[in-house]
């Protein structure tokens, strides 16, 4: 049988099969889809609903969608990256998966790709249909749109990476899922903040990185901004190349580590 | 080289050794019980021959592969069930199998066939294309069996095969294991019922505290072992007087009072020398009106055996 054993690559492309299968078949994506849709919906509804005409720019019209996007790829990170690895010894499906003739770095990546798939279609698709709506209200699409959705893509390999490497390491699903989020969300904001008020650039900071996806369309630059008593603060905003950079360090480091955790982890 | 073999394997958490420079080789097609008090050892063994855990030194060959430093090649020929697997609850068990044939390199069409001849011989084909999410733990236990099959494994490795079975369920699963013996395949079975390795293997490993206390075929084993406990019902009433008498009578280990009118006797000796028991008990005017072995052979032998190595 050792013969006709597949390659890693094969074996990889089998197991993100499956896990497309648990994603397609659980309720999270539904969730995600519906998410997606109320931002959409009220994007599009709330300035006329208050008496505002939708911007005719398609540069300012792309900013109101695009500015959700990296909140919406934390939230799909927590959803579908954060229990990918832990759930093997939690739910004890490792009992049926680790003693098959595969490596524990397959299987991992089997899974980041799965996740990173999901993730990145639910994205495209959301950039798709704001897209199509730029089209029909503005008569155009703001070109620079496309930089974002490649932004954007970084952002999922960064996150992804951070998520699976909790999810190696912590003993529960639902305890990798709330750190992901809370430090993406809120911990990652609050280091941001405390270190533009004391002028210190926080470029290395993954949700700091996230916000070239907008920036790249917004292109908000820099600034100095007086707190009084001849204080200041800086109000930074992340250079493109720098953020991409950031965002694929992030992914990979995170994934090694979460590949050498996940591989000494004992059942 | 034999399907199994161990040699100087040994797992310690800290200090303590959960398995101390074990060796053992499993002869193929044998079909092996591998038996040991709790904390010997037995689970700590399979899972790292199954991969779960990494042992601390030693070797581990499967079918010539060393499984600590080749799993992917070591597990190739290797079917288990590990304690009661979970299975992903969104699949049905002929996904299941799908999933795992095509880990494995199986065709679909290989997957197809095999897995419903195997979902038959467990029973399970009615359930074949139902979620699995919603099945019981005999019918998760029974598809585990199944799938550890699947692609004709040389090796098959066994935890507590029938854990957590009702008696019907646990029946069932002794035949479908004793089935296996028409196969090209050797068994690697822990359980805590010896009852249970008695009827379907033919070798018996035994560990504790981490080391070999004794490996060879049950019929060699059991033959050197002659101890057996009575359970004696007597209408006459019995006191300390009887129950020295009872002692001093040859074959007999050791006697204890169970009440009034029963007592529990350890005596060498096979089923006549059990016969012969119950004529000189009737001589002493115990009037016996019932007389049962409780324990058998192998279970004398691994009481014996765990006993001496305490």
């Amino acid at each position: 049988m050792s013969n006709n054993l597949p390659s890693d690559l094969a074996q990889m492309l089998t197991v993100t099969r499956y896990e497309m299968y648990k994603f397609l078949r659980g309720k999270k994506i539904y969730v995600m889809l519906g998410l997606m849709a109320l931002l959409i919906i009220l994007t599009t509804a709330i300035p006329p609903l208050m008496g505002f005409d939708l911007p005719s720019d398609s540069k300012e019209f792309m900013s109101g969608y695009v500015s959700w996007v990296s909140t919406l790829i934390i939230i799909a990170v927590t959803l579908f990256s954060a229990g990918a690895l832990v759930s093997e010894f939690e739910e004890r499906t490792g009992f049926l998966v680790f003693p098959r003739p595969v490596k524990r770095s397959t299987l991992f990546a089997g899974k980041y790709l799965a996740s990173f798939l999901v993730c990145a279609v639910l994205m495209v698709l959301y950039y798709l249909v704001s897209c199509i709506l730029s089209l029909v209200f503005t008569g155009s699409v703001y070109f620079e749109t496309i930089y974002s959705l490649g932004l954007a893509m970084l952002f999922i390999i960064g996150t992804s990476g951070f998520a699976f490497f909790l999810s190696a390491v912590m003993q529960k699903g639902s305890t990798a899922a709330i750190l992901v989020f809370a430090t993406l969300f809120l911990i990652m904001s609050m280091l941001e903040g405390i270190m533009m008020v004391v002028n210190s650039d926080p470029f290395f900071i993954l949700s700091h990185a996230g916000i070239s996806i907008s920036n790249v369309i917004d292109q908000a630059t820099t600034t100095v901004i007086p707190i009084g008593e001849g204080m200041t603060m800086t109000s930074y905003y992340p250079k493109t190349d720098v953020a991409a950079a950031v965002m694929v360090a992030w992914g990979v480091v995170c994934s090694a580590l979460a590949i050498l955790f996940f591989y000494r982890r004992e059942l | 080289m034999n399907p199994i073999e161990i040699e100087g394997l040994t797992k310690s958490y800290g200090s303590f050794k959960a398995i101390d420079t074990l060796d053992l080789k499993v002869k193929a097609n044998s079909f092996t019980g591998f038996l040991g008090p709790n904390g010997a050892g037995k689970s700590t063994t399979i899972k790292i021959l199954t991969n779960l855990i990494r042992s601390s030194s030693g070797s581990a060959y499967l079918d010539g592969v060393d499984i600590t430093k080749d799993p992917k090649a070591a597990l190739a020929s290797v079917g288990s069930v590990v304690e009661t697997p979970e299975f992903y609850p969104f699949l049905t068990p002929r996904e299941t199998m799908d999933y795992l044939g095509s880990i494995n390199g199986m065709s679909r069409e290989a997957i197809r066939s095999k897995g419903d001849e195997l979902l038959h011989m467990v029973k399970m084909e009615e359930w074949a294309d139902k979620k699995i999410g919603k099945f019981s733990k005999g019918m998760r236990q029974r598809v585990a069996l199944a799938q550890s099959l699947l692609s004709d494994p040389k090796i098959l490795i066994l935890d507590e095969p029938t854990s957590g079975l009702d008696p019907r369920g646990m029946v069932e699963m002794r035949e479908i294991v004793k089935g296996l013996r028409d196969r090209d395949i050797t068994v690697f079975m822990s359980s805590h019922m010896l009852n249970e390795v008695e009827e379907i293997c033919d070798r018996v490993a035994l560990i504790e505290y981490g080391k070999l206390l004794i490996h060879d075929d049950v019929s060699i084993l059991t033959k050197g072992t002659d101890l057996r406990r009575l359970d004696v019902r007597t209408v006459k009433d019995l006191n300390k007087v009887v129950l020295d008498q009872v002692t001093a009578l040859p074959l007999v280990e050791s006697a204890r009072l169970q009440s009034e009118r029963s007592l529990s006797i350890d005596m060498r000796g096979d089923e006549s020398d059990q016969a012969e028991m119950l004529e000189k008990l009737n001589r002493l005017g115990l009037k016996v009106y019932s007389l049962s072995a409780e324990g058998h052979s192998l279970e004398s032998l691994y009481m014996d055996l765990v006993k001496e190595s305490r």
